[in-house]
């Protein structure tokens, strides 16, 4: 067999690994390992309602969004995860987060069981003193098995809190991750707390009215005056009033952790709706007067818990139908939720997990084309090649430009919102390439990319777990400039990433001798690499000093040095210097492709690692310690890729000079 | 074949403007970028780190990481940046083959020697102070965040006279430096100065008891350095500055501490004269009344989404000359000065908006540097796509 068709054996088995892996990654996550969770009676909710409720408008993280993209990331916050898995009655059952709040709200019984606080080290479970036998290091827990250690959470949390950020290790960030989570889980659970049972049972010597929770909020001043009166007499009637009193006190106390706004602000003018909070605490304590959004909020809350608990899920439906369309009128006026449908569809749709499936699919048929590139077979594998690569493309595309019209701005300020972009460019101009130059190296390495960055995304969406369409901050509030300097840097970093991507292409060839001594390819490689780059630095460059012009109407300094900024400079001077470097004479072949390759390295410096540093002024707050060991993962693997290439090029260098020696 | 010039200036013109010096810059500047975009994590912060790598003074830069001194020593970064100027003056822009071929080039070069020599401008020329004004008030006057300075004035009936400034540059040679002096010889007042201790962050303790060991207690307290945050303008500077009487060579000794609200007092010769280490005053050429301010979160948050502030820009005579809104990314530019929206605060009884007020002679220069140079690179990569995209059509036809 000749070395070649080895080398390209090589590659369709390495090709198949890389898939393999990625798929073995996302599914780490999804696999129950070790005993079941078990949740036994447990009854799915009615689709209907699941729909219904999920298209409730949420505020939530300063905006209006469904309940059902609410629900989606507290639970991937919360598990790490959209999805809850447990056993019931003997079989598997699993729930989406619309059911999961459902379950929380309604029917805690059952939501206390799930195991959905993900642990990342158990270090953490030992600070608190519980025991985790049988569990992996990283493992998942329910709040029944947490609930007794709930006052050991609190006293550390306070200790730990006081300790400077950098000072506290790995495991105590977890720590207060965790605490977090616990925190986000009991807002939801609560929400309902107050008004699931009413004051009495029907037929007692209550009136209908007071037998409402709501009601004796409403009408407190006058109550509690009665009850402080009715609390110095004796006797049997006295003490069912002390009881109601109790009831109260009891309802109050658990009331102050909901953090949920699912009732906008009757005032028009007001924009952010009520949350509970401590308000029915110290309303109750006389420390704040009445307010009737929060009596009306309470009331309707109590509604819809009593539906469920009097008419179950039918009940529940039915009122929040009425309720529902109420909210709706009620927005309408205020001129808000105009994209909730639209929202549920993008979700629904879910582009970027969809594309996946050509992008895998077409690195398949790719590499099983390298076989026999020049057939009729290798031909073939192409076309359909191409038709995956446009179905993809469309797909990140769509969700790209659906994603911008839902938040009303260009399509890239956070640092999500540079993933599917990045990949959509890497697909277009590796597209616009193989369309030229119909080499088949492009097509390949677009679907190689794009499987990565769809990954990467979705990697980046999980271990994050904030909605990335949440608003920014009034500094980034420009359309004209995220449309400019955002959008020609993150061009920058796409191309700078192609680039590299085309450079192995060249080294993996050269090393597999897959290219066959072949000059002209190597020349056409050296060619688009060299092209890649001058893409690189129009992009970086133009990016690099628009952000300064914008920096300059914005702070009064053109170049502030933040990390952000330097390491745009960075990948500019880099291009400039492979460029320059070039025409002197000082880089030929090889040196163009290992120096393209060290770009990759200093885009992610740029791109992902400064977000790291926790400083400047394009710090986005991303901590996970995973992250970080990632970026390193990718430099060691590019500084091997690096180092066997130089040990290639110094021999190959060594060699010329031999033979050249023996030819004189 | 063109014959090499054997004249030195030709040779060492050449050696200025060529792709080694070019190259060696860019990769230094590259370094140098890196580290301190490490070393900013640090104890130094962004202040200090800049201070190290790029300031003028800094000839040659020790570089350090993770608390541990590197063992490399590089050139700082103004100088590489100068040499790389000149090296873009000569080679890239005297030296470069010329005609229309070359010209996107040319003109991309040009507008990066722009942008450098904006940047040296910027670097020398530009200066930085904040404004906080409440709901109708007019402001007058700025003051810097980072640059300290000492004044000394007499106080006549209360009212304190024209202040002698003694300005951050000549105390800049003290300034960090708690172990050195600095005397001050002020013939228009009948005393001299010498600043010590000069201490970047600290705090001023009043003794109880013994006073600490090794410290320099005055009228009871004394100064307690702390390490300096990144952040220059979070810290609290201190000195303590001896006033030598000319004619009797009586001392008197007083700390002043940036933390203070208020003046030091002394008298001497029967005058009382008050002294005040303070963030150094810029009397602006205008003034400026902050006529009404908004600002906005997003609903729910504490995440800003509006800081805006309507200000009426005011004559000699104190006659409304201008009204303007300031917002974030449209700051007011007027007689060579920029106010910037840069902080705001509803705590207080009354709206409280801050600018940050800054005169910088190449303000637009990186503007009108990268449209030139966008749209030259444009059109040169443009050409080179051409070429490339006709080569490959015409290979693809070849092979067919």
């Amino acid at each position: 067999m000749s070395s070649s068709k080895i080398g390209r054996w090589i590659g369709f088995v390495f090709a198949l690994a890389v898939v393999a892996s990625l798929l073995l990654y996302t599914a780490k996550d999804s696999i129950i390992s070790g005993p079941p969770n078990v949740v036994d009676g447990y009854e799915k909710w009615d689709p209907e309602l699941v729909a219904e409720f999920g298209s409730m408008p949420i505020q939530a993280d300063g905006r209006v969004k469904p309940v059902s993209t609410w629900a989606g990331f507290e639970l991937l916050a919360i598990n790490g995860k959209r999805k809850v898995r447990f056993v019931s009655d003997g079989e598997l059952v699993t729930i989406k987060p619309t059911e999961w709040v459902l379950d929380l709200m309604f029917r805690d019984q059952f939501a206390g069981k799930m195991n959905v606080f993900q642990v990342e080290d158990d270090g953490v479970l030992d600070m608190i003193g519980m025991a985790h036998d049988k569990k992996k290091r990283r493992d998942r827990y329910s709040m029944e098995q947490l609930q007794n250690h709930l006052q050991e959470v609190d006293k550390l949390r306070s200790e730990i809190a006081k300790k400077p950020k950098d000072d506290r290790d790995q495991i105590e960030d977890q720590f207060l991750g965790l605490v977090r989570n616990i925190q986000s889980y009991v807002a939801i659970s609560s929400h309902f707390t107050p008004v699931k049972e009413p004051m009495a049972e029907k037929g007692s010597s209550l009136s209908d009215e007071l037998r409402l929770f709501s009601t004796w909020v409403e009408k407190w001043p006058q109550l509690s005056q009665f009850l402080a009166a009715a609390a110095q007499q004796e006797g049997g009637e006295v003490d069912g009033l002390r009881k109601v009193a109790n009831m109260i006190s009891m309802r109050v106390g658990d009331s102050v952790y909901s953090d949920v706004a699912l009732y906008p602000a009757s005032d028009l003018e007001e924009v952010t709706w009520p949350k509970r909070q401590g308000w029915l605490s110290e309303y109750m304590q006389n420390k704040l007067p009445a307010d009737k959004d929060q009596i009306d909020y309470l009331r309707e809350m109590e509604t819809l818990a009593l539906a469920y608990r009097d008419g179950d899920q039918k009940g529940l439906l039915e009122a929040l139908k009425l309720y529902k369309a109420e909210t709706l009128v009620k927005m309408e006026k205020r001129g808000e939720g105009a994209d909730l449908k639209s929202e549920i569809i993008y979700y629904r749709m879910d582009y970027f997990y969809y594309s996946l499936t050509p992008f895998i699919l077409g690195f398949i048929i790719v590499a099983c084309g390298w076989i026999s590139p020049a057939t009729r077979w290798g031909r073939g594998c192409n076309r359909a090649a191409w038709v995956l690569l446009i179905i993809g493309g469309l797909l990140i595309t769509v969700g790209i430009t659906h994603r911008s019209i839902l938040m009303g701005r260009p399509p890239v300020g956070n640092l999500y919102d540079t993933i599917p972009f990045i990949t959509a460019i890497v697909i277009l101009v590796l597209g616009f390439i193989e369309y030229v130059t119909k080499r088949g190296v492009c097509l390949g390495l677009a679907f190689f990319l794009a499987s990565i960055g769809m990954f990467l995304a979705m990697w980046y969406e999980q271990s994050k777990g904030v909605d990335p369409m949440n608003p920014l901050i009034a500094v980034l509030r420009s359309n004209f400039w995220l449309a400019t300097h955002v959008i020609t840097i993150t061009i920058g970093y796409a191309g700078g990433l192609l680039t590299a991507g085309l450079a192995h292409v060249y080294i993996f060839a050269r090393v597999f001798k897959i290219d066959e001594g072949d000059k002209s390819f190597r020349r056409f490689m050296t060619r688009i690499v060299y092209g890649g780059v001058c893409f690189t630095l129009f992009f970086s460059l133009v990016g690099t000093i628009l952000g300064g012009v914008w920096a300059n109407d914005s702070w009064g300094r053109f170049w502030g040095w933040d990390p952000k900024e330097n390491g745009a400079l960075i990948i500019v001077l880099w291009t400039l210097i492979i460029l320059h470097s070039r025409m002197a004479g000082y880089l030929r072949e090889w040196g163009t492709h290992i120096c393209a390759v060290i770009g990759s390295i200093l885009v992610t410096f740029s791109w992902w690692h400064v977000n790291f540093l926790s400083i400047g002024l394009h710090n986005y707050g991303f901590t996970a310690g995973d992250g970080l060991k990632a970026i390193w993962a990718f430099y060691i693997l590019e500084a091997i890729v690096v180092f066997i290439a130089l040990g290639y090029a110094i021999n190959e260098n060594l060699a010329k000079r031999q033979k050249k020696l023996k030819a004189e | 074949m063109s014959k090499k010039s054997t004249n030195p200036i030709v040779k060492a013109f050449a050696f200025m403007g060529g792709f080694h010096i070019a190259i060696v810059c860019m990769v230094l500047l590259l370094i140098l970028t890196w580290l301190s975009t490490l070393e900013q994590t640090g104890p130094g912060g962004l202040y200090w780190t800049l201070h190290k790598y790029f300031s003028f003074g800094a000839i040659t830069v020790r570089p350090t990481l993770y608390g541990n001194d590197l063992p490399i020593i590089l050139p700082g970064g103004y100088w590489v940046c100068a040499v790389f100027t000149l090296n873009l003056l000569v080679g890239g822009v005297m030296r470069i083959r010329k005609g229309w071929k070359h010209a996107p080039v040319l003109v991309s070069h040009f507008s990066m020697l722009m942008l450098m020599i904006g940047g040296a401008v910027t670097y020398h020329q530009s200066r930085e102070s904040y404004m906080l004004l409440e709901v109708g008030d007019t402001g007058d006057y700025a003051w810097s965040l980072t640059e300290l300075s000492i004044e000394i004035a007499e106080i006549k009936e209360g009212d304190k006279q024209e202040p002698l400034i003694l300005n951050s540059e000549v105390l800049s040679a003290v300034r960090g430096k708690p172990q050195l002096k600095r005397e001050f010889l002020l013939p228009s007042l009948p005393f001299d100065a010498t600043v010590s201790e000069y201490h970047i962050n600290t705090q001023v303790a009043q003794v109880r008891g013994s006073a600490v060991e090794g410290a320099h207690v005055v009228d009871g307290y004394y100064i307690n350095p702390i390490e300096p945050t990144g952040a220059e303008e979070s810290n609290f500077s201190a000195c303590i500055i001896s006033l030598k009487e000319r004619e009797s060579g009586e001392t008197h000794e007083l700390i002043l501490f940036e933390g203070l609200t208020h003046d030091v007092t002394v008298t001497i010769d029967d005058k009382i004269y008050g002294l005040r280490l303070h963030g150094e005053i810029w009397n602006t050429p205008f003034r400026v009344r902050l006529d009404a301010s908004r600002g906005e979160k997003h609903p729910g948050t504490g995440m800003a989404m509006i800081y805006e502030s309507d200000v009426t820009v005011l004559d000699e005579e104190g006659n409304d000359e201008m009204k303007r809104k300031i917002e974030m990314n449209k700051p007011l530019r007027y007689k060579d000065l920029t106010f910037y929206q840069t902080s705001w605060n509803d705590a207080g009884p009354k709206v409280e908006s801050g600018f940050t007020v800054k005169t910088n002679p190449s303000d637009q220069w990186p503007k009108y540097a990268i449209y030139t140079c966008g749209i030259a690179l444009f059109v040169h990569f443009i050409i080179k796509l051409f070429g490339f995209v006709s080569t490959s059509i015409a290979r693809s036809k070849n092979e067919q």
